[in-house]
């Protein structure tokens, strides 16, 4: 079951009585204004406007062209050889230091 | 030895854990442990997450208060990790983490703006409302296509034969598309099959306003104030011409047609500047095997133009359709499981599930210098 979100009542319309639900206050209509979570996007940090460029998915993205020819599989295979190799030769070192220790 | 990247790892002992419904109590409860988190150090903060949701602009003031700049503008780092139910606001939240993480158990819902009301309403409060929940779904869907997008990058790049009939032109997106689907449960694969069919209309209504407003003089030097009003003539032009066999009238359904989509086409052309910065980063991806080739031997001056020539097409009808789904996602309910939520791009990474993250890639090219082909 969906929650409703009660809380967009709070964040659309903070005013209560007249002012939302159309009475008149004052004799005379009242327009609901722009409020609450468009004010909140309007006031994200300035940085998120644009797209942050992670410099280390830059250099993931060098490595996959320069010696995959773009090829994003065969990249990846290779991480997981290599991630697995490198379990191995951990695995073998602690043997090793173990058996050094009995 | 493998090399643990903090910024893609979650990390216990800087987290909170952002349970049940999200309300301004619950974000007065988690306050002191990110101003103590913040002030330890600024390093990432991780975020747990099993919400069914809540006040989104709340979820945003907690988001804000975790990224906000400290005195000497050091900003943390957001993990977000899905460890149960992720909906409605809980799920943007986890998506607009500058690294998501979902567990194999998770659950995430998306769903448009809602508002519940508990009295009579007049026709005024309702067109007024109804045009808030709209502003705020296009807003909020840009807003997730921003984030998703890169995400997605990843995700087609790996669908071996559709993306390279795509890298030999943008035709092939829907090939691209459909390959996609075959991830996804039947009834979500439709999302991303009608996502292609929306895509088709915004890249439409955007072509139409360009060829109006090129018929008009020294358009790039008019003011915002002129070209506005202008844009909205085009809009309205495109429209009439679509709809020339209904009885399509803008004081019927036909006004709020145009607003929507120029307000699409504002926000558009506001990410012209984000597609600049992805394509100079993702761009060499999208080229096929010969234009690879060309484009490894030309100089880095050089790169930036034949990447807007051979690749800039492409990466922006990806944009379109990203675009288009994350609408499409606040319009009903859409389930998901981790595996599609990586799919789509709402994650980055599922933990267990073997699908390649951005955390496996960067972890092993530090841990190695970088990664070279097997033999």
């Amino acid at each position: 079951m969906m929650e409703i979100q009660s809380g967009w009542r709070e964040a659309f319309a903070p005013a209560t009585g007249s002012r939302i639900w159309g009475g008149r206050p004052h004799g005379r209509k009242a327009l609901i204004t722009r409020k609450g979570l468009i004010e909140v996007l309007d006031k994200s940090p300035k940085e998120e406007q644009t797209q942050m460029v992670d410099e280390r998915l830059a250099r993931v993205v060098r490595t996959i062209v320069e010696e995959y020819d773009g090829d994003v599989k065969a990249f990846a295979e290779s991480i997981r050889h290599k991630l697995q190799e490198n379990r191995k030769t951990e695995g073998e070192a602690e043997l090793n230091d173990e058996a050094a220790l009995a | 030895m493998p090399v643990h990247d903090e910024d893609y790892r979650e990390n216990f002992a800087r987290s909170l854990f952002l349970t049940g419904k999200i309300t301004q109590e619950a974000a007065y409860a988690l306050t002191p442990r990110i101003k103590e988190l913040r002030a330890a150090s600024g390093g990432p903060i991780t975020l747990y997450i099993d919400s069914a949701g809540g006040s989104s602009a709340v979820a945003e003031g907690i988001r804000f208060l975790i990224k906000a700049p400290d005195q000497d503008g050091r900003r943390c780092r957001l993990i977000t990790v899905a460890i149960g139910t992720a909906a409605s606001a809980a799920a943007d939240l986890l998506a607009l983490g500058d690294y998501a993480i979902a567990e194999p158990q998770a659950d995430i819902l998306y769903h448009g703006s809602r508002q519940a009301f508990e009295q009579v309403l007049t026709y005024e409060g309702v067109t007024s409302v109804a045009a808030n929940l709209q502003e705020a779904n296009e807003r909020l869907a840009l807003r997730l296509a921003r984030s998703s997008f890169r995400r997605i990058i990843w995700r087609v790049v790996q669908l071996k034969d559709a993306i390279e009939k795509f890298r030999a032109g943008p035709e092939g997106l829907e090939e691209l598309v459909e390959a996609l689907t075959a991830k996804f449960t039947p009834e979500n694969a439709m999302l991303l099959r009608e996502a292609i069919a929306k895509r088709k209309s915004l890249q439409e209504v955007k072509a139409a306003a360009d060829n109006y407003l090129k018929r008009r003089k020294n358009v790039a030097q008019w003011p915002n104030k002129q070209l506005e009003p202008e844009l909205v003539r085009a809009i309205v032009a495109y429209r009439s011409k679509l709809h020339k066999e209904d009885d399509w009238l803008l004081s019927r359904t036909g006004m709020r047609e145009v607003a929507s989509d120029f307000n699409l086409i504002h926000d558009y052309a506001s990410q012209t500047k984000d597609l600049d910065a992805l394509l100079e980063v993702y761009g060499s991806l999208f080229l096929t095997q010969a234009q690879s080739a060309e484009f490894k031997s030309k100089n880095e001056e050089e790169h930036k133009i034949y990447l807007e020539t051979h690749a800039a097409d492409k990466l922006e009808v990806l944009w379109y359709f990203v675009v288009s789904l994350c609408r499409l996602l606040q319009t009903k309910d859409y389930q998901l499981t981790p595996e599609e939520a990586y799919w789509l791009g709402v994650v980055d990474e599922v933990t267990g599930s073997g699908l390649q993250s951005d955390r496996e890639m960067i972890e092993m090219i530090r841990s190695t210098g970088s990664v070279t082909r097997k033999a």
